[in-house]
């Protein structure tokens, strides 16, 4: 599913404005947009299911303007991983993950081995967790049920909104490292704002880097290393190197 | 302490028709309150100007005392019943279950309301937005998701208009219907304190049980226990079933209905008149202690079909008349205006007239030199005066006002029982009092001469509704009492009921009042 984001702006957001993107995402590409916070990377994201409207330009999912889908029914098709988790604190792990092909009119005799089969995919062993609530799971656990009610309608494009921002630090490399290990097992073509550096240089194919609700920057790792577009890009991209330095520094002064 | 014990044991026999009612009532406005105000919140919920509009109007009803909204519900059904009449051919009752029911539904409003709105709108954003993420449309997210994490809060709302509305619902009393209340009327007019006690305590304990009830409902959703929310509905059919079943051994005839003014001598006079329609075979039902405005409309209006009126209190009230003719001139054209304007049988006159008059302790009228409204004026500004709730708004006392130039430095309102006392203690030097009432003689009170004849006379006098009006049957029931009852007589009865030791029960003195006029003859006129 190829994404286009056409001179895509939002006038002002809860997350921050955003100022003329463009951008195309690729079939099967893991894109994460970057930058600090209030630079318009969760305006950008929701404004790809509709949760925000542009106030101009436009996004085209395989050259089909979103605008002329029904809202609700695009949601369905798109999974989303909330920041915030987002998980309906009345329902079962079980009820959270089936809500989607529930909406869509799914059978129950459908929906539970469905609902099963994606709790082990995202490494839930299904009969402990199955009828928990969310309230009774750890962090880490929530966001891979997150995860799970997001693919549950088996989607192609997954957007995910700083999903692991909130976990601790060990939990949240192994849990990202799943994620991409999904996203290529499924094929997804994936979206994923965070602010955090490392995880976008370690996780994605390519990196957009915003600025005041501006791309300012989008390539590879590698490329953003080698040639940052300006100072901004370069104190961005080397913020994870600086550190290990740091860190490295440390370990010879104390030997 | 006998007196006590058959106090209490008359308060139980009443106990499943007043109960009965009450649940019936205070559970059938309850789900109408909820009825309206949940939808009406969910709609106001996308709207502020709605919302604000909903909030405030059910706030302004919670202002309104509730007695008043009771008693403003009356007027208003009478006026729609009798368009749908006019109209459609179809009325309704306008007394009784019906006034009490809007009512207390509108009281059940506001926590319903403003604990919906609250609860939905306190719903984590981000999990409304997870809502709306998923792909749900308005409509599945408030039904999947906000309106369940709100219950529990919505719930708490029901719980709060579940007391209130089985607290006000004793107020239901004085606009017809039966209830609780009827122990605390009843029991405040002729203060019997261990009926107005067992009222507040019955009805406390019912605001209790449903308290409980709905509280289970609440944990049981919180805990997403069905057994417990089930068990709790359970609880509440059972409870409105039960106030249904106490109804079902109601006769088939449609009994007579005997209404009362909220009084003694009405009490008394209502349990003579039931008494002598039932020996004439006529099954009966009371309404006590009604408003006197709302029980003549009631009268015309058939919602009752007997009661004792006072004809200077239908001539100036309904027939708006300033004059003052004799007394048996009045009477004559009252029942004339009555028989033609409003279909009303005039049974005739019982005998005693229980004028408005003025009454001040015989000590300090002498001592002042005061004998009559005449010599009053002249005390009037450095005086104070006590009246019941009616009497300083009523035509009477302006005539008097004017008649004698009247102007007091303080009035004051008092409920009847404490108006005598609070003459005899010297807390006003004037009161409003009854010329029928047995405790002028008690306190040693003068009644002042009226030489201008400023207020009218009252003869107490039976009158009978425009459907009963030809029925011979109840006609010839009721003849025998008039006449019948002089004023000494009602003067003694109306003192058994008012003396503060060894007080009789209305029924009591009603049997003590039939003995002395069937020695009066009036008896064999039914054969």
């Amino acid at each position: 599913m190829m994404i286009e984001l056409r001179d895509l702006s939002r006038a002002y957001g809860a997350h921050g404005a955003v100022d003329g993107f463009n951008l195309c995402i690729a079939t099967g590409e893991f894109l994460v947009l970057a930058g600090l916070s209030g630079s318009g990377k969760t305006t950008t994201l929701s404004m790809i299911n509709r949760l925000v409207e542009p106030t101009r330009g436009a996004v085209l999912i395989d050259d089909v303007d979103i605008r002329a889908r029904d809202a609700t029914a695009l949601r369905r098709e798109i999974g989303f991983v909330f920041q915030d988790i987002g998980l309906f604190p009345h329902m079962t792990v079980a009820e959270n993950v089936g809500i989607v092909p529930r909406l869509l009119g799914q059978c129950a005799g459908t929906i539970r081995p469905r609902t099963d089969e994606l709790l082990a995919l995202v490494r839930l062993e299904p009969r402990r967790f199955r009828e928990a609530y969310p309230g009774a799971l750890s962090g880490g656990e929530r966001q891979r049920v997150g995860v799970a009610r997001a693919l549950a309608a088996n989607p192609h494009i997954m957007l995910m909104d700083e999903p692991f921002g909130a976990i601790d630090a060990p939990t949240r490399d192994e849990l990202s490292a799943d994620y991409r290990r999904i996203h290529d097992q499924l094929g997804l073509t994936t979206i994923m704002v965070t602010h955090d550096m490392t995880e976008a240089m370690v996780l994605a194919d390519r990196i957009a880097l915003m600025r005041a609700g501006r791309l300012v920057q989008v390539g590879t790792a590698r490329e953003l290393l080698s040639a940052p577009a300006d100072d901004f890009v370069r104190t961005m991209v080397e913020a994870p190197r600086r550190r290990a330095r740091a860190l490295a520094d440390l370990e010879t002064r104390r030997a | 302490m006998s007196g006590e014990g058959g106090a209490l044991s008359a308060a139980w026999a009443h106990l499943p028709d007043y109960l009965g009612w009450h649940v019936l009532l205070s559970l059938s406005a309850l789900l109408i309150g909820v009825g309206i105000s949940l939808p009406l919140a969910l709609v106001s919920l996308r709207s502020r100007t709605l919302r604000g509009a909903a909030l405030g109007f059910a706030s302004v009803v919670q202002t309104i005392p509730g007695l008043a909204l009771l008693a403003l519900f009356y007027p208003l059904l009478l006026a729609v019943s009798a368009f749908t009449r006019a109209s459609f051919g179809i009325g309704f009752r306008a007394l009784g279950f019906l006034p009490a029911l809007f009512a207390l539904a509108l009281y059940a409003m506001l926590p319903v309301l403003r604990n919906t709105v609250a609860g939905i709108e306190n719903v984590d954003p981000a999990v409304k937005r997870a809502a709306i993420g998923v792909g749900m449309t308005r409509l599945q997210s408030l039904r999947l998701v906000e309106l369940p994490l709100a219950a529990p809060v919505i719930l708490a709302g029901i719980r709060i208009a579940a007391v209130w509305v089985i607290g006000a619902a004793t107020l239901s009393t004085p606009v017809g219907q039966t209830s609780l209340g009827n122990y605390i009327f009843s029991g405040l007019q002729t203060e019997n304190w261990v009926s107005v006690l067992f009222g507040c305590v019955a009805a406390a304990l019912l605001a209790l049980v449903v308290d409980r009830l709905l509280a289970l409902a609440e944990t049981g959703l919180v805990r997403r226990s069905r057994a417990r929310f089930a068990g709790a509905l359970a609880g509440l059919v059972l409870l409105f079933g039960a106030s249904l079943v106490s109804f079902a051994g109601g006769g088939v005839e449609r009994p007579v209905v005997v209404g009362t003014k909220g009084f003694e001598e009405q009490y008394i006079l209502g349990a003579l008149i039931e008494d002598r329609l039932r020996k004439g075979g006529i099954p009966t039902a009371r309404r006590d202690g009604l408003g006197s405005t709302v029980i003549f409309d009631a009268l015309a209006a058939g919602d009752i079909d007997v009661y004792v009126d006072y004809s200077g209190t239908v001539w100036a009230d309904d027939m708006k008349r300033r004059d003052q003719p004799p007394r048996q001139v009045l009477l004559d054209e009252m029942c004339a205006w009555l028989a033609r304007m409003r279909g009303i049988r005039c049974v005739g006159p019982l005998g005693f007239e229980n004028a408005y008059a003025f009454a001040m302790r015989a000590d300090r009228a002498r001592a002042l030199g005061i004998r009559s409204l005449a010599d009053l004026a002249r005390y009037a500004p450095r005086l104070k005066i006590g009246g019941d709730y009616e009497i300083f708004g009523r035509p009477e006392w302006r005539a008097v006002e004017s008649a004698y130039g009247l102007r007091f430095g303080t009035e004051r309102q008092y409920q009847a029982n404490f108006l005598y006392r609070a003459v005899a203690s010297g807390d006003v030097d004037v009161i409003s009092a009854f010329s029928s009432d047995g405790r002028i003689a008690q306190y040693g009170l003068r009644i002042l001469s009226d030489p201008k004849r400023a207020l009218p006379p009252y003869d107490a006098v039976l009158l009978v509704s425009p459907v009963h009006g030809h029925d011979a049957r109840l006609i010839a029931a009721l003849k025998p009492l008039v006449g019948a009852i002089s004023l000494s007589v009602m003067q003694r009865a109306n003192l058994m009921a008012d003396r503060d030791i060894d007080k009789l029960a209305p029924e009591a003195i009603a049997a003590w009042l039939d003995a002395s006029i069937g020695a009066h003859g009036g008896r064999d006129s039914r054969n």
